[in-house]
């Protein structure tokens, strides 16, 4: 079944070309993410694990083909959320965007189901390069801004993850390789590319940012890290703190993006703990929640994109009563907000409820409960102050092409939330625990409760009102990256200088090398 | 057969003296005679393209062309010798000319009407070539004068007073190791009797064995030398000027080729001393390399003019080659010599880039560039990813190897400084980029000129052949394992 493989990727890149030719370019890009995503259903029904080779002509390197359940189910995300991306953007004319998502999509299936390291790393490297461009898309001073920091630190950690294949077999390999993919993951402390990168973007690469791109990370750490013998144990710590950072982070931002931005860290935060515990139970769990954040983050996303196309606003306290006017997008994004809270019988409750009772120790079961409590009061304030209260602003009419996504996204965290065993059959792995038990209903309660209750205290001592700045770890890089330039200068006014001077270094230097060979 | 191999060298020399011929008379137009070099000098490189195409499948299978000028016994006279590694960096130099040519065809207008531009472009093309194919040292130093002095010329065809200066400051320390490179020589001959590389080989063995406190002379002479026209840290002051003040075409082949021409002595003169005194050495050749990668790196990152930054950015590339050659293992030379040809290709293209981008933009500020023509920008996008080694393109394959040759010879910390650097040259050529993308406000609007055919195209045709390079590396591999063979045997 090689062919349905290989058709799945080559069909985007191919379409990434002719999308710059062809007259009917969203057509075609509809088309080949379309085929891609179908192809790979087929996939479906094949006996998993896959695997085989393909040789290149005059290239010493081979891509290595492996496929298991994990991977297919990483793929059927991406490919489906790119062809939504695909549908969402009708607004968009330029060429290159589109050619650039197929490229992209291309890239990210390779990634996913390439079996070598040095092969992952080149097309991370190169997925790296072409989702630079789609950030800095918008052309805007702060797009472009946000689009260098992305990729000054998603580069490093590219580099780190060369430089971790280069030591491979020391222990400071592991380590290399793991930083380089929590940088990927947008994981605490490496997390500031992330809230730049997401508002800065247009609404759909946004979307998929979140939804696809920084899961890449996590991938890599489950598929690669056995290569290294690299004892994960000590990523607990760095999990729990993006946790509950990510979340409290998310509660205090005024721009809608942000807020969806932050939230996305704290949900990879909850994805690498179960990734680190590593039993069957936590690692489906963290299956089934990549495929859920995937889908209502790219909903949340999606929905904000409406928002802020029909009324050209993102700050979360201009906005308000907007569920008159545009009740589809205010249902679409209810049911994203339930499903990222947690609530029953949404796709959220499911995969967390599983993570959940995958835990351990008490430490990590209250900084679970403090996260969702948090996502809870976050998620209540993003749709309340943006579709309830008083109206005000003018809206423009979102075109149809941008509801169906939000309709179909929405549609598939209902079902899923029903039907986990849908994925949950993929993983290969097999989960006794019964969410839909009675145990459920108290944690529910008490998350919801205790979330509406931070959100009400925040509310009451306006914490939640006023955006703080608070970003010691944005100025740490920054610090870096300007002290780093304030070194240069002062190499480059200290080096500058008469040619006099140049010819008495080149003597001394000639002395310099006679004795230090003499010697 | 081997016959032919003087006119690698004779053909250019010919052009030269045609070239300068075209400017004596009087009374014919100025356009006739501008027609009259365009004709001559796209024939005299056809030429030359000619009788590459010639050599290149005895040179490419393994054989060693030689030819000895006036019969002399080689033990005298002057012998040239074409073998695959001369043979690679022949091809890519004039490849690099022939294009740095077209492009000067509608830009160099000012400077072509007075004729030196054609004649001391083909004196420059016969001294690459003569340094890449003799097989005797002070004919090398003979060769490597030629080269300097039209490049002084060359630098100076902008005619500003800045450019009298850099040429001034280039001419000062060239003339400055060109006299040690002799003193060197010198020494050579006295101790070994001869100057043809095959009986200097080994008499600078013996000589390593018996007398090793002027072999270390010698080496240290060669290295501070020939680091002047390479430029390796601290030796390279006069290469922002020079290679920035220049004429676009001409800092296109000064960073792409006249660079290499020295690594090439440096790699074929280091050799000839047998490979246990290189394995003494060699550390010293791998750290300066190092130090020249990060002071390159860091010196670009805070360039305000796009020529300058591609101009430091040559320095650290050029300092990943060094290292490659200091490492000494086979993977890493492997990968230095890939590395010398994908820098020649990606660094003119750059260039030329450059010089196109910043006349549409009328500006050479790195912040206040357009992105003009779209062609170009991806061009140079290619161009600038494939210097920072972003794979699929040929800078990273090169990069690579060298970076893996560095661990396996347990030199893990020039891997480390190596692909730092790459981070950070990210960063000064993504400045570059972004600047295309960064809405300007509306300025009064100055119509761009149209690019002409013959500027963009050379672009084009070096961003296409980094691609095809990246895709397809075993081509410059196996080639690049063959040039090795050749040296070390």
């Amino acid at each position: 079944m090689d062919v349905f493989v290989i058709l799945a990727v080559v069909i985007p890149v191919l379409g990434s070309g002719a999308t710059l030719v062809l007259p009917h370019k969203r057509w075609t890009a509809l088309f080949c993410s379309g085929v891609s995503f179908g192809v790979l259903c087929r996939l479906i029904i094949e006996p998993l694990p896959l695997e085989f080779i393909i040789r290149l002509p005059m290239n010493p390197l081979h891509i290595g083909v492996f496929i298991d359940g994990f991977s297919l189910i990483f793929a059927l995300l991406l490919s489906f959320l790119f062809f939504l991306a695909v549908v969402y953007s009708s607004y968009i004319e330029a060429r290159r965007y589109y050619s650039l998502l197929l490229l992209d999509l291309g890239l990210l299936l390779l990634i996913v189901f390439s079996q070598e390291l040095l092969i992952f790393y080149v097309f991370l490297e190169m997925s790296t390069i072409v989702t630079y461009f789609l950030v800095i898309y918008n052309e805007t001073e702060e797009a472009v801004k946000a689009g260098f920091k992305y990729l000054i630190m998603n580069v490093g950690g590219a580099i780190l993850i060369l430089l971790a294949i280069l030591l491979k077999g020391s222990s400071l390999g592991a380590l290399l390789f793991v930083a380089g993919c929590l940088v990927k993951a947008g994981s605490f402390p490496v997390h500031v590319w992330l809230a730049d990168a997401h508002p800065a973007a247009p609404s759909a690469v946004s979307a998929l940012l979140s939804g696809a791109l920084v899961k890449v990370g996590v991938y890599s750490l489950f598929r690669f890290a056995p290569h290294f013998g690299a004892d994960l144990s000590w990523l607990i710590p760095v999990a729990l703190t993006s946790m509950v950072i990510g979340v409290f982070l998310a509660l205090v931002q005024s721009d809608v993006k942000r807020i969806l931005a932050y939230s996305t860290v704290s949900q990879l935060g909850i994805v690498l703990l179960g990734m680190v515990l590593q039993s069957d139970a936590s690692v489906s769990g963290v299956m089934l929640h990549f495929v859920n954040h995937g889908l209502f983050k790219a909903l949340l996303f999606l929905c904000m994109g409406c928002v802020i196309y029909a009324t050209g606003e993102r700050n979360i306290h201009h906005l308000g009563g907007l569920h008159s006017k545009m009740p589809v997008t205010a249902a679409a994004c209810l049911i994203g907000c339930l499903s990222i809270s947690g609530i029953p019988p949404f796709n959220g409750f499911v995969s967390k409820s599983i993570l959940f009772h995958a835990l351990e120790s008490p430490v990590m079961k209250a900084a679970f409960v403090i996260t969702s409590a948090g996502t809870v009061a976050s998620f209540t304030r993003l749709f309340r102050h943006t579709f309830l209260g008083k109206s005000g602003a003018k809206v423009k009419r979102i075109p149809r092409s941008m509801r169906l996504p939000l309709l179909l996204l929405s549609g598939l965290c209902i079902l899923l939330g029903f039907f986990p065993g849908i994925v949950l059959s993929l993983t290969g792995y097999t989960v006794e625990c019964d969410v839909w038990s009675s145990s459920a209903v108290p944690e529910v309660l008490l998350t919801a409760g205790l979330g509406i209750a931070f959100y009400f205290v925040g509310l009451k001592t306006k914490v939640i009102l006023e955006t703080p700045s608070f970003s010691i770890v944005d100025r740490f890089f920054c610090g870096c990256g300007k002290s780093i330039e304030y070194f240069s200068e002062l190499l480059d006014r200290w080096l500058t200088q008469d040619v006099n001077y140049y010819a008495a270094y080149m003597i001394l230097f000639l002395v310099f090398l006679f004795f230090l060979l003499s010697f | 057969m081997s016959g032919i191999l003087i006119l690698l060298v004779a053909v250019p020399l010919m052009t030269a003296f045609l070239l300068s011929v075209t400017a004596l008379p009087q009374k014919v137009p100025h356009t006739t005679l501008m027609k009259l070099r365009n004709v001559l000098s796209v024939s005299g490189m056809g030429v030359l393209c000619v009788i590459l195409a010639v050599c290149a499948p005895a040179a490419l299978s393994g054989h060693v062309l030689t030819y000895t000028v006036g019969g002399w016994s080689p033990f005298l006279g002057v012998a040239l010798r074409l073998d695959a590694f001369s043979f690679s960096l022949v091809v890519v130099s004039v490849l690099v000319c022939f294009l740095a040519l077209f492009y000067s065809i509608p830009h160099m207008g000012y400077m072509r009407r007075m004729g030196k531009y054609d004649a001391f472009y083909f004196l420059m093309v016969a001294g690459i070539v003569g340094v890449f194919l003799t097989r005797d040292i002070f004919n090398m130093y003979v060769f490597f004068e030629i080269l300097s002095i039209s490049v002084f010329v060359l630098i100076t065809a902008g005619e500003k007073k800045e450019s009298y200066k850099a040429s001034l400051k280039y001419l000062i320390l060239a003339s400055l190791s060109s006299a040690l490179f002799l003193f060197a020589v010198g020494i050579i001959y006295a101790s070994c009797g001869s100057l043809n590389m095959d009986y200097a080989a080994e008499g600078m063995k013996s000589m390593v064995e018996e007398n090793p406190e002027l072999m270390y002379v010698v080496f240290t002479l060669l290295l501070v030398s020939l680091g002047v026209k390479t430029s390796i840290v601290p030796l390279h002051f006069w290469l922002p000027d020079a290679h920035s003040i220049a004429p676009t075409p001409i800092s296109a082949i000064l960073s792409g080729i006249i660079l290499k021409v020295s690594i090439y002595a440096m790699v074929r003169l280091f050799l000839l001393c047998g490979w246990q005194f290189y394995s003494e050495v060699s550390p010293i050749i791998a750290y300066t390399g190092a130090a020249t990668v990060a002071v390159g790196t860091l010196l670009a990152l805070v360039q305000k003019d796009i020529k300058r930054m591609l101009a430091y950015s040559s320095i650290s590339q050029i300092g990943i080659i060094v290292t490659g050659i200091g490492i000494g293992t086979d993977l890493a030379l492997q990968g230095a010599l890939f590395h010398v040809v994908n820098h020649a290709l990606m660094k003119s293209g750059l260039f030329l880039c450059a010089g196109i981008i910043a006349g549409q933009s009328r500006t050479r500020e790195i912040s206040k560039l357009q992105m003009g023509a779209p062609g170009v920008a991806v061009s140079f996008v290619v161009l600038s990813l494939g210097i920072i080694g972003v794979p699929p393109l040929n800078g990273f394959v090169s990069k690579f190897i060298i970076c893996y040759g560095a661990v396996q010879a347990q030199y893990s910390g020039l891997a480390f400084i190596i692909l730092a650097a790459s981070v950070l040259s990210c960063g000064y050529y993504f400045r570059v980029i972004q600047a295309f993308f960064k809405k300007k406000k509306r300025r009064k609007k100055t119509p761009m000129y149209r690019v002409s055919r013959f500027m963009s195209f050379p672009v084009y045709i070096l961003a296409v052949l980094c691609v095809i390079l990246g895709l397809f590396p075993l081509i410059g591999l196996q080639i690049a394992d063959l040039a090795l063979k050749m040296v070390g045997g």
